[in-house]
């Protein structure tokens, strides 16, 4: 009993003791996580979480998961492997999914940002100054993705916090109206842009230019659905405004949008990349030279150092790939080489046939085609007989053998890549193309724009670190262009033009007048490959007509322009020259249509079970 | 021996263990047509132009419904009282957003009223030496609009539509007439070369008339004609 009564006495003992030393045990600082105090207290650390909202902000586009947007346009087709994104080139019509948006998750993130800096105390005032407005600026960018995509969203500017099933109603939030979303990027950016850097000091991080920019180009989209919207047979809007801008706000619009821009040109921060002699060479170079680049005002920054993107892997022509796979991917369309205009200023369509049609046009060399053509096509688009990384791309279907005693031509082919014909000359390339096989192009021309011609970028292991722009001098002179067109003053808006095809290599003053299908063709071609196009067609409201499902409109099918070497051993002038074919793609079978609905994407069904206060999009 | 008779036993219990989610499917099927003045409207199958909503429940995720190229539409659904909805904008007629009460007890039936821009009627086809001709009236029901383009489309299945349409080259010139300049008061008489690269092969083709109005990217179609031959 004595024992028992000790034993009890030992155990009570022991189990205090534990207790008492509990509270300073469980109270450890976490090893593996940092708290809010340790965050807002550092600005290093601040800069870090600045950096991760950085690299969420690049949902549509860009090299990495968007890198196959142009194959949603008469850019480009995909001529990749013939798996799911066979799906591009056979889609019957765009799904209203289409560059949905809807990251509420960001959002908060970057008001949670805001709102633990601006009660942080530990942050020196000045640090703490350029911070908040950068983060703003993030904010206002989010906002322009998201009204681009799906008109006025919910203007959310704070963080809620969950305590029970009460609170819900007070977090159900309505949408605001279109103009409302792009009013409210302009006052933020003009609130923002003098406490940002003033100096263009980095490419990557937000500063007075990068907020000009956006400003620049956010109001000229908004001025363009006010104009372009209700001059539509039927004008899509909501009752609220959600959707639909007044007709009367679109001079408004273009005036902000031109001051921004002329804000930027006159700033004298920017210069048009003219580093290269060779024109060609020089368009190119703009997009993959980072070093003294002086046209790129925002841009989103790749290195070696574990940042790194498969652009390259995925389009680089098929006799130049280093992976065992992959290559060919996005394949640009003769409708985009054709939008090139010549440098003397005819209508850019080759010259395949004679003027009257009966015969093809003998070239010597298969680049002889493009001879005359806007430096920037090349620049942007491999061409048959182009120069890629110090080799020749040769890009030949087959031969047309003449047969004497039908008077015709017979065309032969093979499935093999290399092959050479009975007379010893190439029959098919080796870059293609090839009707049905992957990772060959379909349309007779392999990308270049943003293609890396370092040697090891094809590997999957290591990519290449090319950077996207998201902006550059360029685009602002064509929005400032546009804005001073749309606003009756020609005079002022010819120059910024004229300054952009001068760089391409036309003479100074090229154009003397201009129209909106002017201006228009100049987004599209100095613009290739950007990201631009898509929303360009969805402002100006005529990408149901241009996308209209009608398989003999012009671009509604991805062309393709396929070579042939002639074998007429009894026509020496024909013997052994080049002819031309304008084809679709064999990949391509069904015309795009864009109904009305895409205008605007279909806003996910959860967020309206979760808001009844939601309105849908029309057409939806 | 022994465990396999176990693990069979084992498995009988799991699957007579489902009660709770063995629901009766639904077995009232909702048919109806779209129509003006009563006759059917021809349309692109597979648009999106009917939504079925039932309220009550948490969720208002929409029931689409599809409606085939002759305006008919079949949907199973459970008993109960929905509420449909023309999705405006969509289809080829004037926007109404009026919302329909819809009763689903058994098989029911419900036609869909709508007022297209135009209508196709009196759509004849005759084949003669290799030609398709093909006559229809066509009638302005809505003021105000205006035809793009009046044409014969050809396709090698049953289902025919602008964007799936065969595109023969050289096209032929009387297949497609312009809206500027239409007679509408006159019946409009289209033909197509049946002997140009792309038809002159297909053993199987089906013809229809298909109308375009100024500004909407959806079309107006009279019925499937099969061209025998």
């Amino acid at each position: 009993m004595k024992q028992l009564k000790k034993l009890i006495y030992a155990c009570a003992l022991v189990i205090l003791v534990q207790a008492g030393a509990c509270k300073k045990y469980l109270d450890r600082e976490p090893t593996d996580i940092l708290l809010d105090d340790q965050v807002w207290s550092d600005p290093k650390l601040a800069l870090s979480v600045l950096a991760n909202l950085y690299s969420r902000l690049q949902p549509i586009g860009g090299l990495e998961t968007g890198k196959l947007s142009p194959t949603d346009l008469d850019e480009a087709m995909w001529s990749g492997g013939l798996g799911a994104n066979n799906a591009r080139n056979t889609r019957v019509n765009y799904p209203y999914t289409d560059k949905q948006l809807w990251s509420y998750d960001l959002i908060r993130d970057v008001n949670l940002f805001l709102e633990k800096l601006e009660a942080s105390s530990a942050m020196d005032a000045a640090e703490k100054k350029h911070l908040l407005a950068e983060a703003r600026f993030i904010r206002a960018y989010v906002y322009f993705l998201h009204v681009r995509s799906m008109g006025g969203v919910p203007l959310i500017l704070k963080t809620f916090q969950y305590n029970g099933p009460a609170d819900v109603d007070a977090m159900k939030t309505p949408r605001t109206t279109e103009a409302g979303i792009y009013d409210f990027i302009s006052s933020e950016l003009d609130a923002i842009k003098e406490e940002l850097p003033l100096t263009a000091g980095s490419k990557t991080r937000a500063n007075k230019w990068t907020a000009l920019a956006l400003k620049s180009q956010a109001m000229l989209y908004a001025a363009s659905i006010a104009k372009y919207n209700n001059l539509m047979a039927d004008p899509i809007r909501t009752p609220g405004g959600e959707v639909g801008i007044p007709a009367d706000r679109a001079e408004g619009y273009y005036e902000q949008s031109l001051a921004a821009s002329r804000e930027i040109i006159d700033g004298k921060q920017f210069s048009l990349y003219n580093e290269n002699p060779d024109k060609v060479q020089n368009f190119y170079d703009l997009f993959t030279k980072k070093a003294n680049n002086r046209e790129v005002i925002w841009a989103f920054d790749y290195t070696l150092d574990g940042k790194y993107h498969d652009y390259t892997v995925e389009n680089i022509p098929r006799s130049l790939r280093e992976n065992a796979s992959g290559a060919a991917g996005v394949t640009p369309s003769l409708n985009l080489v054709e939008a090139f205009d010549y440098l003397n200023g005819s209508t850019g369509e080759l010259k395949i046939r004679t003027p009257n049609g009966a015969d093809y046009i003998y070239y010597d060399r298969l680049e002889d085609l493009f001879a005359g053509k806007d430096y920037r096509m090349s620049g942007s688009v491999i061409v048959p007989g182009s120069t890629f990384r110090g080799k020749r791309v040769d890009i030949q279907a087959g031969v047309m053998e003449w047969n004497a005693a039908t008077g015709q031509y017979i065309t032969r082919t093979s499935a093999d890549l290399g092959s050479l014909f009975t007379d010893g000359g190439t029959l098919v390339a080796a870059d293609g193309p090839l009707p049905n096989a992957a990772n060959v192009t379909n349309t007779g021309f392999y990308m270049r724009k943003y293609v890396d011609s370092r040697i090891g970028s094809g590997q999957s292991g290591q990519g290449s670190d090319v950077w996207w722009i998201r902006y550059r001098l360029g685009g602002i002179l064509l929005n400032a262009a546009e804005a001073a067109f749309e606003l009756n003053r020609p005079a002022e808006a010819l120059p910024y033009i004229n300054l952009v095809r001068e760089r391409a290599g036309f003479g100074p003053n090229s154009l003397q007048s201009l129209t909106t299908t002017v201006i228009r063709k100049e987004f599209q071609v100095e613009l290739a490959f950007e990201e631009q196009r898509y929303w360009d067609l969805k402002r100006w409201r005529i990408a149901h007509d241009v996308f209209n499902g009608n398989r003999q409109s012009p671009n509604t099918m991805v062309n393709a322009l396929w070579p042939y070497r002639v074998v007429r051993p009894s026509d020496p002038a024909k013997h052994n020259k080049y002819v031309f074919v304008k084809r679709v793609a064999p990949r391509f079978t069904q015309p795009r249509l864009f109904r009305l609905g895409n205008y605007y994407s279909i806003i996910p069904q959860n967020a309206l079970n979760a808001n009844p206060l939601l309105v849908k999009n029309p057409f939806h | 021996m022994k465990k396999l008779f176990y693990s069979i036993i084992l498995m009988a219990v799991g699957i007579s263990g489902c009660e709770l989610d063995n629901f009766e499917p639904p077995k009232s099927v909702l048919t109806g047509r779209l129509v003006f003045d009563g006759k059917p409207v021809g349309i692109r199958q597979g648009i999106s132009v009917l939504q079925l909503f039932q309220p009550g429940f948490e969720t208002v995720t929409p029931i689409n419904v599809n409606v085939k190229q002759d305006g008919s539409f079949a949907s199973t659904l459970f008993d109960g009282n929905y509420k449909l909805i023309r999705i405006s904008g969509n289809g080829p007629w004037e926007a109404n957003t009026d919302t329909i009460n819809v009763v689903v007890k058994g098989a029911t039936s419900f036609d869909v009223a709508v007022r297209p821009y135009f209508t196709i009627s009196d759509a004849t086809f005759t084949l003669a030496a290799d030609v398709l001709n093909a006559t229809c009236r066509v009638t302005n029901v809505v003021t105000g609009r205006q035809v793009e383009r009046i044409s014969i489309i050809m396709g090698r299945t049953t289902i025919v539509d602008d964007p799936t349409k065969l595109a023969p080259t050289p096209v032929d010139p009387l297949s497609t007439k312009p809206g500027a300049g239409l007679d509408l008061s006159q019946p409009i008489t289209l033909s197509q070369d049946l002997t140009v690269p792309l038809l002159a092969n297909s053993p199987y083709l089906y013809a229809r008339i298909a109308l375009k109005v100024v500004g909407v990217p959806e079309l107006l179609y009279s019925d499937v004609y099969p061209v025998k031959r």
